[in-house]
């Protein structure tokens, strides 16, 4: 069985059906979700990442900057991911065969796996070593504005 | 108004429009920066309204919230209103044909009506309310009006595609 098989099931599934024969508006809200939750996300990463760098809010320590940004970034994440599982399954073979799409996957696991890794880390010690705080920052940004990018792309091709 | 119409036309009109219009990799790039210029813009002051409206990092004084981010969020508007520029001077007259473009740029200016009795009237007595974690009402109602018009902002922008 290939990953080919299991999105024509999950698309014939009457889920899969239901979602992409319903009013193009309820597509229409998920991707307002979407964009919405991304944005939450990205403000929080984009706060972060500004006081591990040391350009803002720097009376502040990084561990309580790190702290609230991280509340932001699970409820902004956790709207992207379940509104984009939505609008996924609405087309999976489609979506599954498009080049940003895949791309934005990639860079969506590296920036979640980077974060809930090497940045908490990093970021836990940014005071003792802020270079690795800097470079957590910039390598976090860097993958997250890449999955906003790379998602902007797949509606052109 | 038509005169407006005419410059739209003229613009969507012209090489500069019909190029960007055209273009396979520049016109997504720009529409990308617009998004990540948002992080910036209105995704940042999002997290100051949220400040002010008392629900968020109460304890980091409002001021040194506002001070701090505040150049961030002005060099992330100046790269969404040049990137947006942009997107008009290619999409104009298909802009301009539905409602909900005419209905963005209204929140938008909703949004700005509401930033100046900000800046003008509440922001000078900073001073009486900066250091405490939740800031007086007329405050909170300001941050929660910014986070309101500019969600809004948003919305209406990503449904021009669905509503014309």
């Amino acid at each position: 069985m290939t990953i080919l098989t299991v999105l024509q099931w999950v698309q014939d599934t009457e889920f899969g059906i239901f979602l992409r024969k319903s009013n193009h508006l309820v597509g229409a809200s998920f991707q307002l979700v979407h964009i919405l939750g991304f944005l939450l996300l990205l403000a929080a990463v984009t706060l972060v990442d500004l006081r591990l760098l040391g350009v803002a809010l720097v009376k502040e320590t990084p561990a309580r900057i790190v702290g609230a940004g991280n509340k932001l970034l699970g409820i902004g994440l956790a709207a992207a991911v379940l509104s984009g599982t939505l609008i996924f399954l609405a087309g999976p073979v489609r979506y599954s065969s498009n080049e940003f799409f895949q791309l934005k996957m990639v860079l969506l696991i590296a920036a979640v796996l980077f974060q809930a890794s090497l940045f908490r880390v990093a970021s836990r010690h940014a005071v003792e070593r802020p270079v690795a705080g800097k470079l957590a920052a910039v390598v976090s940004l860097l993958l997250w504005f890449g999955v906003g990018i790379s998602g902007r792309g797949i509606g052109f091709i | 108004m038509s005169g407006f119409y005419d410059f739209a036309q003229w613009l969507y009109d012209s090489p500069f429009g019909t190029a960007l219009r055209e273009s396979q990799y520049v016109f997504p790039l720009v529409e990308g920066t617009h998004l990540l210029g948002l992080a910036f813009s209105v995704g940042l002051l999002a997290l100051v309204d949220l400040r002010l409206a008392g629900v968020w990092l109460r304890d980091a004084p409002v001021q040194q919230v506002l001070s701090q981010l505040r150049p961030f969020i002005f060099a992330g508007f100046v790269v969404t209103f040049v990137t947006g520029s942009l997107l008009f001077s290619a999409l104009s007259i298909k802009l301009l044909a539905g409602p909900v473009f005419a209905v963005k740029l209204f929140f938008i200016l909703l949004a700005g009506i509401n930033f100046l009795w900000f800046e003008l009237g509440l922001a000078p007595h900073a001073a009486e309310w900066a250091n405490r974690s939740i800031p007086p009402l007329k405050v909170r109602i300001a941050g929660w009006t910014s986070l309101a018009l500019w969600s809004a902002v948003v919305v209406s922008g990503r449904l021009i595609p669905y509503l014309g």
